[in-house]
């Protein structure tokens, strides 16, 4: 009662410095301690210990063995496993500008389709949702089975018999297809949500001025949900940078290392070679690059943006 | 008169079957292949190498995942974790959004940026020592390894201060008076009507863990705490009565996730449209 | 939202509830196995009667995913103090690994205390699991590379003699393969699997070593011997050859089970595999076509060698716990008697590890009505024990590295002399990261 009787008067007449007392210290600390606990037992400190393991060789069952320096580092950039390691690069870079992009699209299709009403759009939306409620897994094994060489939905529709996700040429455009499907969902509800903010004042007025559908779209739609948009490819993106269900079930980052993104290629070093020195190291070049990236995403949307 | 109110009322019925066929495609292009599981999983075993949709229905498959799969224990598996997971990340996640929308500390951005900035560490560049703590603890092969490093997640808190601060400062300044410390505070007044904010997060974060799959086939061994997503993952065997089997799987995993979905629909996509557009 | 709150807790308590899982007095054996499909049900109703013969042994049998993963796991689970299983299934060419984890215990020591016989069990495949004298494991599930063919097709096409050479089978591919109007392949002459098992198996055939030291057996292993004796050039020129014919097409990697369902649809006239597929294979095909099978071929015309066995091996692990480890042996020794591996036998394809199996009722029966599953017992022993496959530590790695590079080979058009070079770099380095790290 004290304490508040004092903020009380300071607030008002602005004399005294506030005292707060040692509890009121420390509460909101005891108010962020599970979430402080479980970050630092299972985020921070896992971090300094990845780059504390990447600079290891390690044994059979993955214990630190010999020190190595920055050597796995070089190994992976430019030495015995570089050539490997920047085709999983490059493999990445271009699934997650195609996933982040491609889902992005589909979102804004999806959402710019059901703005207005007409009869099934409930259920329309529903479907566009539905994504979101997919797990990785279980869309891999039924794009397994949709894309089987002998009695896939594919092949029996198209009269065919090619063997999609062994076929270098479309392993990859495939697993990107999947994912594209597989994120769909969460950019329909946060493109809907955004749609939704639009005033209808503004295409009324953009209407009576003449100005057709797509010229409203460009002019009206597109700026307006562009904070929207930013925010989507942000999250995309991160999103693309962990895919890894899909690969490891469909393709296991082949054929001839096609759909080998940096996450599948760290699990098979981790846990296949059980190289966890060098799989440390992978994991943390990709921190740094994914960090690298939201960085400067972050900086363009400070420049282009809000109205 | 009426000749121009008929027009604009064809209009209105030609744009609404425009849209509709314009829909329609998509629509099918995205349902397709849940549509198609359920087929394989009820197509005749004899009729599987031959033919695209089926004469006749035959649910044994579904039989088969209950009585010769380890699927209905994954299944319940995958409730505990993702129940735990969603139960733990709400009491949390508030707590720590409280401390950021309502309460003044030194810091206090700062800490919330480092959070923030934790959505952003790919799990990669921890998934290697989490699992080398958690079998060093020898959890392995428990719930709690796959319950516990999820106990929280910065897209909760963030997600719950964004609800938090749409909320009127008086209230704590009233309640305050009325000498109702912060933890009443909290329980009594703040999350009664953080509800649907809360309802979204948990139907989200219920999702998110439900289909979970590196972390459990890391740390699970056993069908005893297996859980689903890897279930149906093993189910693979390129032999006539396993196809089946394997679709049938994977529509008996789905249904909890879409029914979820279905049923918090209306709440969970409010909930995440209500954080998208504050963020 | 209380209601939620609520169903969650009630999920809480009985999760907790649930985690106690004892077995009352028994001793409680943990069984890891790696077998999937059809096969797997067989592993479980042995299992199941082994419970239900006697009352003072459970056998707790757990799925560990495929080889691949289950020897990941076991590396996984080696960093503990305690492996959390008593027996383990895996397969061939984990064996250097999990010895080198000392994990273990020789079943030797099991076979010597209980005064096991041995002479019953097949001594190829004994040969296979004995190192330095001493066996380590016992195999189970034992299976050699086999060429299934549609019989039916060839009788049609006028085939009268099964090729027993790789270019046998090509020459014989356009009279089996049909084509659709636009040129694209119907249905192929035969397809390969990219299954670097096949690699080992060619290599042993062509009577050459996968590695040095004595392929792996008299030391530890610390380079491959495939490129120096040709062996590797001699397969990817073979690859490169099949990556030419229009009468065959590129399939999978890591397995045959693609080429399996492609045989079954009549998609393909030939296809190798395990004949751990062979019961498999029989039930799909049913009565639309009789299926042959014949020894895996031969590479080059004049080759002299001969397979070694793949499949699996059960493995004990020294866990100190006598009582466990004596009920282990107890329940290995049920899995391989004579009854049961006929059943396995002519459930699976695998064939009977234990040469009494051939004077039971069911081994009898079943080889009458399916004489398919001679071929791969003939194929056994024709190969004599100098055969006996090679043991290397990182072999499932270098497996994946033999079938990326054969993927080159077939699809991107490596030539063999490149795809040599690179194998042998890619082999040659993991084992030599592997010797420093452990020995």
């Amino acid at each position: 009662m004290q304490a508040n009787t004092s903020k009380t008067i300071s607030l008002k007449t602005g004399r005294r410095k506030p005292r707060k007392s040692f509890y009121e210290h420390i509460e909101p600390w005891l108010f962020m301690l599970p979430a402080l606990l479980v970050f630092a037992v299972f985020l921070f400190y896992p971090l300094f210990k990845t780059i504390y393991l990447s600079l290891f060789l390690t044994n059979n069952v993955g214990q630190a063995k010999v020190y190595y320096g920055f050597k796995n580092y070089l190994d992976i950039l430019a030495g015995r496993y570089a050539a490997s390691f920047w085709n999983s690069m490059w493999v990445t870079l271009r699934f997650v500008a195609i996933v982040a992009f491609g889902s992005l699209l589909l979102g804004l299709t999806t959402s710019l389709l059901t703005t207005k009403k007409f009869p099934g759009r409930a259920f329309a939306s529903a479907i566009y949702a539905m994504p979101i409620a997919i797990a990785s897994a279980a869309a891999a094994m039924s794009f397994k089975m949709i894309f089987h060489p002998s009695i896939g939905l594919v092949n029996r529709v198209l009269g065919t018999t090619v063997n999609w996700l062994n076929d270098p040429n479309w392993a990859f455009p495939i697993i990107c297809l999947i994912s594209i499907w597989l994120a769909s969902g969460i950019n329909f509800i946060f493109i809907s949500a955004g749609l939704r903010n639009i005033p209808d004042e503004l295409y009324e007025s953009a209407a009576i001025d003449g100005a057709g559908y797509w010229k409203q779209q460009r002019h009206i739609t597109l700026p307006s949900l562009s904070p929207t948009l930013f925010f989507q490819i942000i999250i995309n993106v991160i999103g693309a940078f962990q895919s890894f269900t899909q690969v490891r079930l469909l393709t296991m980052g082949g054929p001839n290392e096609t759909t080998n993104v940096i996450v599948y290629s760290i699990y098979l070093d981790a846990f296949r070679n059980f190289r966890f020195g060098s799989a440390a190291a992978r994991s943390i070049v990709l921190f740094v690059i994914i960090m690298v990236i939201t960085l400067i995403q972050f900086r363009a949307e400070r420049k282009v943006h809000y109205q | 008169m009426s000749g121009i109110t008929l027009t604009r009322k064809h209009k209105n019925a030609l744009s609404s079957l425009l849209r509709m066929g314009l829909n329609l495609p998509l629509v099918i292009l995205i349902i397709l292949p849940l549509i198609y599981t359920f087929i394989m999983s009820v197509i005749p075993a004899d009729e599987l190498y031959t033919r695209l949709l089926p004469t006749r229905w035959d649910f044994v498959s579904y039989l088969n995942v209950f009585e010769k799969t380890g699927i209905p224990r994954q299944i319940l598996n995958s409730f505990v974790v993702a129940g735990s997971v969603t139960l733990l990340q709400m009491i949390t996640c508030s707590m720590a959004a409280f401390a950021f929308s309502f309460l003044q500390f030194k810091g206090r951005n700062l800490v919330f940026m480092i959070i923030l900035a934790t959505m952003m560490v790919p799990w990669e560049a921890t998934i290697i020592s989490n699992y080398l703590t958690v079998s060093g603890w020898g959890w392995l092969d428990s719930y709690k390894a796959m319950i516990l490093p999820y106990a929280c997640s910065a897209m909760g808190i963030f997600l719950m201060r964004q609800n938090y601060l749409t909320f009127a400062r008086e209230l704590h300044e009233a309640a305050k008076l009325d000498g109702c410390n912060n933890w009443r505070f909290l329980l009594s007044i703040v999350i009664p009507l953080a509800r649907p904010a809360l309802g979204a997060l948990g139907a989200y974060v219920f999702l998110l863990q439900w289909n979970q799959y590196l972390w459990p086939l890391l740390v699970t061994n056993s069908d005893k705490v297996r859980t689903a997503q890897i279930g149906i993952s093993q189910l693979y065997d390129i032999d006539s009565e396993q196809i089946g089997l394997m679709m049938a799987g994977v529509v008996v995993v789905l249904v909890p996730s879409l029914s979820i979905f279905v049923f918090m629909q209306k709440q969970l996509i409010n909930g995440l449209m209500a954080g998208a557009v504050k963020g | 939202m209380k209601k939620l709150v609520a169903l969650l807790l009630v999920l809480l308590l009985a999760a907790s509830g649930l985690t106690a899982f004892a077995e009352g007095d028994k001793i409680n054996v943990v069984f890891w196995y790696s077998l999937g499909g059809t096969n797997a049900d067989v592993i479980k109703e042995m299992v199941g009667e082994f419970n239900a013969s006697q009352d003072k042994i459970f056998v707790d049998a757990q799925y560990q995913g495929e080889y691949d993963d289950a020897i990941n796991k076991l590396k996984a689970t080696s960093m503990g103090e305690a492996l959390p299983f008593d027996i383990v299934q895996s397969y061939e060419i984990g064996s250097r690994f999990i010895i080198d984890s000392k994990k273990m215990v020789p079943v030797q020591t099991y076979i010597d205390k209980t005064g096991f016989d041995t002479s019953v069990i097949e001594p190829n495949l004994l040969a296979y699991y004995t190192i330095d004298g001493i066996i380590n494991s016992v195999p189970f599930n034992c299976s050699t590379p086999l060429m299934y063919y549609n019989k039916t097709l060839f009788d049609e096409a006028g085939i009268t003699e099964v090729p027993t050479t790789v270019d046998g089978i090509l020459e014989i591919a356009p009279k089996l393969a049909t084509f659709n109007a636009d040129g694209t392949l119907d249905r192929a002459g035969f397809t390969f699997s990219n299954y670097g098992w096949f690699f080992e198996q060619w290599t042993g055939k062509m009577g050459r070593q996968y590695v040095n030291n004595g392929n792996g057996r008299e030391s530890y292993a610390t380079a491959v011997a495939f490129d120096e004796n040709g062996a590797a050039l001699d397969l990817f020129n073979m690859w490169k050859k099949i990556s030419e014919s229009k009468y065959t097409t590129y399939m999978e990697r890591g397995g045959t089970g693609q080429s399996r369902a492609a045989f079954v649809a009549g998609k393909t006239a030939i296809f190798l595999a395990s004949t751990a597929n062979l019961a498999g294979v029989l039930a799909n095909v049913g009565d639309s076509f009789e299926v042959g099978t014949a020894y895996f071929p031969y590479v080059n015309a004049d080759d002299k060698g001969g397979v070694s066995t793949g499949g699996g091996t059960l493995w004990m692990v020294d866990s100190g716990d006598e009582a466990r480890m004596d009920a282990s042996w107890e329940f290995i020794q049920y899995m391989i008697n004579p009854e049961n591996q006929a059943v396995w036998n002519a459930r699976t394809g695998y064939f009977p590890i234990n040469m009494k199996a051939h004077d039971t009722e069911v081994f009898k029966e079943n080889i009458t009505k399916f004489p398919q599953f001679q071929t791969a017992l003939d194929q056994l022993h024709d190969s004599g024990p100098e055969y006996v496959g090679s043991l290397l530590s990182v072999f499932p790695e270098v497996r994946q590295y033999v079938e990326d590079v054969t993927e080159e080979v077939f699809l991107k058009g490596l030539s063999p002399e490149e795809a040599v070079t690179k194998l042998t770099n890619l082999a040659n380095d993991a084992i030599e990261m592997y010797n420093l790290t452990n020995y």
